[in-house]
């Protein structure tokens, strides 16, 4: 796989259908967990715009990063795909994902999140494998392609149209890149930070060490002057007797 | 709701159980608390033991649990992104030198440079893993989630993490235990121990104003609703309560143990409630 | 490289298409065409894919893939398709014939059903049905060519629920430019049983009068041409009290429009271009009746010995033919002359129609409507501007659908703007179906004697409305009936004995006031159903017979939602029907047979080894030189097209009033001959709002459903979509939720003005979803669909049902407002008070 693949929605050009939806459930056979109310993308149709709440397969994806097992990962042809054998269950990811987007089948015991249908990317040049969502889109509003090339095209359409653009900074970037007329954060998009877990992280870590050493340090002389004084308090007593 | 209330246990657990183990070393290191702190480390890898029972228990796929113990040996593979992988390794870890010093005690070794290299040592997964436990919350994972990517919570958590392993270690002081575990009894120590039970609640009555301040306007969905009941039960059954017997005087002696009682469980069942609430009401921005 | 399970996590990324998820979840096995011909009528072309399922191990249809090549959908397909795909599966599908043994009837009644077999049942219904009087019979039913023949064998009352989707539409078209039968006018079920479809790709202009409803937001097979004319710069105006996400993406302009209004803001746009002379000559002098001369007394256009139109020649001064005159005036008159020794004053319909719209200006429409007096008057220039490359599209429940009791002159004025800027028949504007002819089953079977006549006093009160009760009678059967009287009819007289309800797919209870439809089944000595669910219906029936699902069905049918083009698609079914399933010609022909047996032979005998073959399709296939429905779906793949270029304003001719010289009508005889307006005039709703029934009743419907159809209500995939897009919950402004004190999810009670709903009221529950879609404060949206309470349906009992708030309509007070005696299904005000 040469290419790094994306998805570019245009929302000016959704209905909020929902055939996508649809045609994921029976891309990848999701009826029974869809009936139970989990997807992997689903349109909601908002007060000021449509909100699709699906992965935005991250450039660093949180849901990999904290991930133990390794069960969700980073391919380098753009989708962040999840090995239900390798999950243990931990539900990090769902909590983790700046987006709200893994969902956990209690059902099934897996997690549930698109795939950008990896099991149809193998002939792309051919033309024919494309997302089941952007094959079916009855308006074209998703279109499937190079991320490069998605990025030229999205920037070019956003400065023409006065648009906003969503996945390009949002968690490092993502490999789902969104055109919407509205502030998407409006529409209900989640407010997410251009740093990645990564490199929070590291900030994280440092501060727990940090952290610790200063109780260490204060509980060893907190300790220490306490017990000093103990003693010397015993001392004391004693001397009295 | 992903994570309902064995997630909260294990989190309670494991910041006790951290606490515990930093308990025992830092009072054995003076003789006067050699009992309490014996007490602390018997019981640190126990509760540690229990904590990783509750993760085990939260596993969306109890059948993988198995696999998941392999998995967790390969924490090193996502350490330390994995908030599950750290703190997991970090819980083997303590409960490890939890036990060796139990080892140690059990020997009769009491003295000498290995045995505190050993503690030394085990303190920093400690350290590590009761920051962890306070910061579970707030390590690298969950940064977009206002009510739980806060600086406050993880001082609030902290503090009653503190306060309950204090309050746990007293148990051998209530009347009740006196004649049942003799040897892990401390007058001396009870009266610290108390004290630094009834600081730590009062930092964290002071810290939970502060706390609902930083989390950007969410704070009514700890207020109120389903995670509003187990927060308001924190706050007044784990902290003003237990604060008002820790500060209360002339408790007749008959009742006066079970005062005690009472306030040690409340203080952990606080604690839990607190880790309850807090886990509920972030699960609803997802 | 192996690597053991402690270490595995730490093997890099696996090769493609070692991750499971790599992997294909099903192999295909063959893909058959299909039409999409129940889901809506734009009847998309597409393949269902076949195959194994890879987690069940089971072949079945798994999926739809696109069929590029249809004119209609180019390759797409939307949400409901799908929905068919999996419904084939439904585990509540009907597959046996039921027969009650409980007489009583009622939903809080166990039917006692048993199962019997297809055939004997319909033997059993014959016998039955031998005891009645024609009279006594009332088919429920669209009309469809077995229906038609079936109906009109017998000589009993066929009337159906589609008059709320396209009666309004279909009769001003009929009386304005089609006058069924015409020469492309097929018997495949086609949109409003108009001739055209909206070239939305090329248009430059649309204006859109609640023709983006939710309902609109799935239909693959036109919106595929809306963004395409959208992405080349189509201008698209949308008047609509709601914001649907249409609004907020692809439409240019927005407008909540007070509901019901619509028709003040068409007069005063076409008062603007009256007045600033905006409109196409050429074409209403060659196309329209606009110089045709109207005798003032007789209030009719005025004809010669030959019945062709006159016009007043301003070179001769005298009334000549409208083909011939060779200087017609346009405005002006009255003109004076006299004819069979009587002296007539007539006037141009131009003439009439300035007068009648003079007052209409945008500042009066403005008041009325709360649209913007100078935004009507500058989309009305922009909109004339850009002519003939524009469009009003209308279709089914819109606001000139049946929805208010002034949606028919909303009706007239659209065709009227149609007409004044020479969009119809015209490439980006009205394309005219042209070219291909499906025959209907009197085409190839033509009956050997007379039909009876039908009843006098039919239980649907058509013939008190002479204008649409002569293009039933006369010149189209399958017209809509007045499902609006219908329920009224059966409520309250007692003519009809037997309902056979042939309502596959729609849910009867789920439209106009379906309690007092059920008050009214209570009394029938016999209710029969044909249908794919057992919905509510059943438990008022004494026998349910199975329908097949469409994909178990061949498919033949012309491109009307896009006819630009000569076109026919085919399908094949997908599977044999299962259980003890019975197709509707078969029934029809069976009951045929055994009752009117001379109808339904070849040469009127009783002899069955001579019934009627009914194939409509061989007729149309060999026009155009393909052997039959084999050699089609073989060796064509089910499609045949003749992409020759548009040629404009060929098919008025063909098809208009007075053809082969045919025009489109701006004036209505038949409207002047019952005392009502030949040209539009203002006119407001029938209801007002009143106290605390002020809110406007909207009704739409989620873009995954279709009716009430179980199709998709009783699909748990897609009522977890309802739910999450709270579709499921009626809809006001937060404003308004905030006035009645109510919060987002509050339980509430909607009942309609008792004013309006005098028999038989039924008050809705409901929960709230507060959305400023709903942009004025004034109305209340609802879903339709919604309300099954059958309890044999699963997955399909929830939400509420809108049709208990429409009240069925007493022909009296239709008849004053109405000269088609259309449903006004949103001409309702409601009450909501907290529950």
């Amino acid at each position: 796989m040469a290419s790094t693949y994306s998805i570019l929605l245009d929302t000016r050009f959704c209905t909020g259908c929902n055939t996508c939806f649809y045609k994921c459930v029976q891309e990848n056979r999701l009826h029974d967990t869809a009936a139970e109310g989990h997807y992997r993308t689903l349109v909601l149709i908002k007060d000021d715009g449509l909100y699709h709440r699906r992965c935005m397969h991250c450039k660093e994806p949180s849901c990999e990063a904290v991930c133990p097992t390794a069960a969700l990962s980073k391919t380098d042809y753009g989708p962040v795909l999840y090995d239900a054998e390798r999950c243990i269950g931990c539900k990090t990811c769902v909590a983790a994902c700046p987006f709200h987007v893994p969902q956990w089948d209690e059902t099934r015991h897996q997690v549930v999140k698109c795939t950008m249908c990896a099991h149809r990317l193998q002939d792309v040049a051919g033309g024919k494998t494309i997302p089941a969502c952007v094959e079916v889109c009855p308006t074209g509003a998703l279109i499937f392609g190079e991320y490069d090339e998605l990025v030229a095209m999205a920037k070019q359409i956003a400065s023409e149209n006065k648009l906003h653009i969503y996945g390009l900074e949002e968690n490092g970037g993502t490999h789902l890149i969104i055109l919407a007329k509205e502030k998407p954060e409006v529409i209900g998009y989640p407010a997410v930070p251009r740093d990645t877990v990564r490199s929070r992280e590291i900030k994280s870590v440092s501060g727990v060490v940090a952290g610790a050493a200063a109780v260490a340090a204060l509980a060893y002389a907190g300790i220490k002057k306490y017990s000093e004084r103990r003693i010397q308090v015993q001392n004391f007593n004693r001397s009295e007797e | 709701m992903v994570w309902e209330w064995y997630l909260p246990a294990f989190m309670t657990l494991a910041g006790i159980g951290a606490f515990l183990y930093l308990f025992g070393v830092w009072l054995g290191h003076r003789e006067i608390f050699a009992p309490p702190a014996k007490f602390a480390t018997y019981l640190s890898w126990m509760v540690l033991a229990l904590a990783g029972v509750f993760v085990l228990l939260d596993l969306g796929k109890p059948a993988a649990a198995g696999t998941g113990i392999v998995h967790i040996l390969n924490v090193f593979n996502r350490w330390p992104s994995s908030p599950i992988s750290f703190e997991t390794s970090m819980l083997l870890a303590t409960l490890g030198f939890g036990l060796l010093c139990t080892l140690f005690y059990l020997a009769g070794w009491r003295r000498g440079w290995p045995r505190s290299v050993v503690e030394i040592l085990g303190a920093i997964p400690a350290m590590i893993l009761a920051f962890g436990y306070a910061g579970f919350l707030e390590l690298g994972a969950f940064t977009t989630n206002p009510l739980w990517h806060t600086v406050m919570l993880s001082l609030l958590t902290l503090s009653l993490a503190i306060a309950a392993a204090a309050a746990v270690i007293n148990l051998p002081n209530v009347g009740f235990f006196a004649d049942l575990l003799p040897n892990f009894a401390s007058k001396e120590a009870a009266g610290l121990l108390g004290l630094i039970t009834r600081s730590f609640l009062v930092i964290a009555l002071i810290l939970t104003p502060l706390y609902l301040l930083t989390t950007g306007g969410y704070a009514s969905l700890l207020l109120g609703g389903s995670a509003g009941v187990k927060f308001w039960g924190a706050l007044v059954l784990g902290i003003v309560v237990p604060l008002v017997i820790g500060f209360s005087r002339g408790i007749p002696q008959e009742q006066a143990k079970w005062v005690a009682l009472a306030q040690i469980v409340l203080v952990v069942f606080g604690t839990y409630l607190f880790n309850l609430a807090v886990l509920q009401a972030g699960q609803l921005l997802l | 490289m192996s690597v053991s399970p402690p270490l595995r996590n730490l093997q890099p990324t696996r090769p493609f298409g070692e991750h499971p998820q790599e992997k294909p979840k099903y192999i295909i096995k063959k893909k058959v065409p299909q039409v999409c011909a129940r889901a809506c009528e734009c009847d998309c072309a597409y393949n269902v894919v076949v195959g194994v399922d890879r987690i069940t191990g089971l072949e079945r249809a798994l999926t739809i893939e696109g069929r590029p090549e249809d004119p209609v959908s180019r390759g797409k397909y939307c949400i409901k398709a799908l929905g068919f795909v999996d419904s084939l599966y439904d585990p509540d599908r009907l597959l046996v014939t039921l027969k009650r043994t409980n007489p009583k009837r009622g939903l809080d009644q166990d039917p006692g059903f048993v199962v019997v077999k297809s055939n004997d049942a319909l033997k059993e219904i014959i016998e039955k049905l031998k005891k009645y009087k024609r009279e006594e019979i009332l088919f429920n039913s669209p009309g469809d060519p077995y229906t038609n023949r079936l109906c009109r064998s017998l000589g009993v009352t066929r009337s159906d629920q589609r008059t709320e989707c396209f009666g309004t539409h279909y009769y001003l078209n009929s009386l304005m430019v089609t006058n069924p039968p015409n020469k492309y006018y097929s018997s495949t079920y086609t949109v409003t049983h108009s001739l055209w479809g909206y070239d939305y790709s090329k248009t430059k202009y649309m204006l859109w009068f609640g023709f983006d409803s939710f309902s609109k937001l799935a239909k693959a097979g036109i919106l595929n041409h809306i963004v395409e004319g959208k992405r080349n710069g189509t201008k698209i105006v949308v008047f609509n009290p709601v914001k649907t996400p249409i609004a907020d993406s692809i439409a240019s302009e927005w407008y909540p429009i007070k509901p019901g209004t619509d028709l003040a803001v068409t007069l005063a746009m076409i008062n603007i271009f009256l007045n600033e002379k905006l409109y196409k000559v050429e074409f209403l002098k060659n196309y329209s009746d606009a110089y045709a001369l109207i005798d003032i007394e007789t209030k009719l256009h005025v004809v010669d010995e030959k019945g062709k139109w006159l016009s007043w020649c301003g070179t001769h001064n005298k009334p000549e033919p409208i083909n011939s005159c060779d200087n017609p005036t346009l405005e002006g008159g009255s003109f004076s002359f006299e004819s069979n020794g009587r002296t007539i004053e007539a006037k141009t319909v131009f003439q009439l129609l300035k007068e009648s719209v003079k007052d209409y200006t945008p500042d009066w429409a403005a008041k009325i409507s709360e649209v913007p007096a100078e935004e009507i008057a500058r989309i009305a220039r922009e909109f004339a501007q850009a002519a003939p490359m524009v469009c009003i599209p209308n279709l089914k429940r819109d606001a000139a659908g049946p929805n208010y009791a002034n949606s028919w002159r909303l009706m007239h004025t659209i065709n009227i703007m149609h007409a004044l800027t020479g969009s119809f028949d015209h490439e980006g504007g009205v394309l005219f179906l042209n070219g291909v002819k499906i025959p209907w089953l009197e085409d190839v079977d033509p009956p050997a004697k007379p039909y009876p006549p039908q009843p006098k006093e039919p239980v649907d009160y058509r013939n008190e409305f002479p204008v649409s009760n002569d293009i039933y009678q006369n010149k189209d059967y399958s017209a809509p009936g007045h499902y609006g009287m219908v329920g009224y009819g059966l409520y309250n007289t007692d003519k009809i004995k037997v309902v056979f309800f042939r309502s596959p797919h729609r849910g009867l209870h789920a439209l106009i006031q379906p309690q007092m439809v059920e008050a009214a089944l209570m009394k029938m000595d016999l209710v029969i159903d044909w249908n794919l669910y057992p919905d509510d219906t059943i438990y008022w029936c004494d026998y349910v017979l199975p329908a097949p699902h469409q994909y178990e069905e061949s498919k033949f049918d012309i491109r009307q939602y896009y006819p630009k083009w000569p076109c026919y698609v085919g399908g094949s079914p997908v599977q044999q029907p299962p259980g003890d399933v019975i197709g509707w010609g078969k029934i029809a022909k069976e009951i045929g047979l055994a009752l009117a047996p001379e109808y339904w032979t070849t040469d009127g005998s009783q002899d069955r080894t001579k019934a009627i073959k009914g194939d409509m399709y061989t007729p149309a296939l060999k026009a155009v030189g393909i052997n039959d429905m084999n050699d089609f779906m073989t060796n064509k793949n089910g499609i045949w097209i003749d992409k020759k270029p548009y040629e404009n304003y060929k098919t008025i001719k063909e098809i208009g009033y007075g053809r082969p010289e045919g025009r489109i009508r701006l004036y209505i005889d038949e409207f002047a001959n019952v005392g009502h307006d030949p040209l539009p005039k203002w006119s407001p709703r029938w209801t007002s709002s009143e106290g605390e029934y002020k809110f406007s009743l909207l009704v739409t419907r989620a873009p995954w459903h279709m009716h009430a159809d179980p199709n998709f209500i009783n699909n748990p995939v897609l009522n977890m979509l309802t739910r999450k897009n709270f579709i499921d919950c009626i809809w006001i402004h937060p404003d308004a939720g905030k006035e009645l004190g109510l919060q987002e999810g509050a339980e509430v009670v909607i009942e309609t003005n008792p004013k309006y709903m005098t028999d038989v009221p039924r008050p809705v529950k409901a929960k709230v979803h507060l959305s400023k879609r709903v942009a004025r404060k004034d109305c209340v949206l609802l879903f339709h669909g919604m309300g099954h309470r059958s309890k044999l349906l699963r997955n399909g009992v929830y939400g509420y049902r809108d049709g208990d708030l429409i009240p069925q309509k007493n022909p009296k007070i239709v008849k004053q407002h109405d000269p088609t005696g259309m449903g006004w299904v949103e001409d309702v005000y409601v009450r909501i008070k907290k529950a």
